[in-house]
């Protein structure tokens, strides 16, 4: 039977990974993670909150971006929901008008 | 530190205040940790992330529980952090100069003295296509062969998210090896 393709390749990776080796610790290295482990403690990193701020950020102007953009096309085309209901007003008002003329 | 002190032991030690005892726990478990990470990461990162493994272990150290040993919590923490070490490549753009080394690495060991292994060739391609999180389902389950709930811990991942990976993993070496028989 034919060995599965997908298999030999895997069977390849493992022998490939079994000879690679593994890499000795550097003699100081104990010592190393320690000083790390000092330096930030006494240097602790900024709150969480604060890489949030150019995400925020950018959402911000983004959104602004979009309702500039929004504003414009509305104003382009006349529309918006102020001029719609002055429409309205005026087509009620128009046909109040009319109804109120007296009957010649 | 004395051996016949326990690891549990140390960890109590360092919760107490002590914070130098976490020395000995790395020098108990610094080979341990290379060998773990040594199969995730190219040679020459091996050490920079192992240093933040321990790191993490000691900022963790209040949640290690004691219900599993002390070496397999940080053999977690060392699979976790080399999964953070091939998201961060991938963001930043790193991954391919990152697969580079890596390939460096398998033609030294994979090299046959009769020029360019068209094998070789096949894994480093395929290994290039894989995204950081189906990288770490492919060595964890097909190479160091675990099973899908082990490998679903290592990661901090469900199993459905595993099968589905591994899954595609397979589909995808499928397609390159059938693409590499179509290459004249």
């Amino acid at each position: 039977m034919k060995p599965d393709p997908v298999e030999s390749m895997i069977d390849r990776l493992k022998k490939v990974q079994t000879a690679k080796g593994i890499p000795e610790p550097s003699g100081q290295f104990e010592q190393k993670v320690m000083r790390e482990i000092r330096r930030q403690q006494e240097d602790p990193a900024a709150p969480w909150w604060v890489s949030l701020q150019p995400l925020v950020l950018r959402f911000a102007v983004s959104t602004a971006l979009v309702a500039a953009l929004m504003l414009a096309v509305g104003l382009e085309q006349g529309m918006g929901p102020s001029y719609e209901l002055a429409e309205v007003v005026l087509e009620l008002e128009e046909e109040n008008t009319l109804n109120d003329l007296p009957e010649l | 530190m004395d051996e016949s002190v326990t690891d549990e032991q140390i960890v109590a030690t360092v919760l107490n205040g002590d914070a130098d005892a976490f020395e000995s726990l790395i020098t108990r478990h610094k080979h341990q940790v290379f060998g773990a990470i040594a199969r995730h990461v190219p040679v020459n990162e091996v050490e920079d992330v192992a240093q933040e493994t321990f790191i993490r272990a000691y900022k963790s150290l209040a949640s290690f529980r004691g219900t599993s040993q002390f070496k397999t919590w940080l053999n977690t923490i060392a699979v976790r952090t080399c999964h953070d070490f091939w998201r961060r490549q991938y963001r930043g753009g790193d991954a391919a100069r990152q697969a580079e080394a890596d390939h460096h690495q398998y033609d030294e060991v994979s090299s046959t003295g009769e020029g360019q292994d068209p094998q070789a060739e096949l894994l480093h391609t395929a290994l290039d296509q894989l995204s950081a999180s189906d990288r770490m389902v492919m060595q964890l389950m097909y190479i160091e062969e675990n099973s899908v709930a082990e490998t679903a811990e290592l990661l901090g991942i469900s199993q459905t998210n595993v099968k589905v990976r591994a899954f595609r993993i397979r589909g995808k070496l499928k397609t390159l090896i059938e693409e590499m028989k179509d290459k004249p």
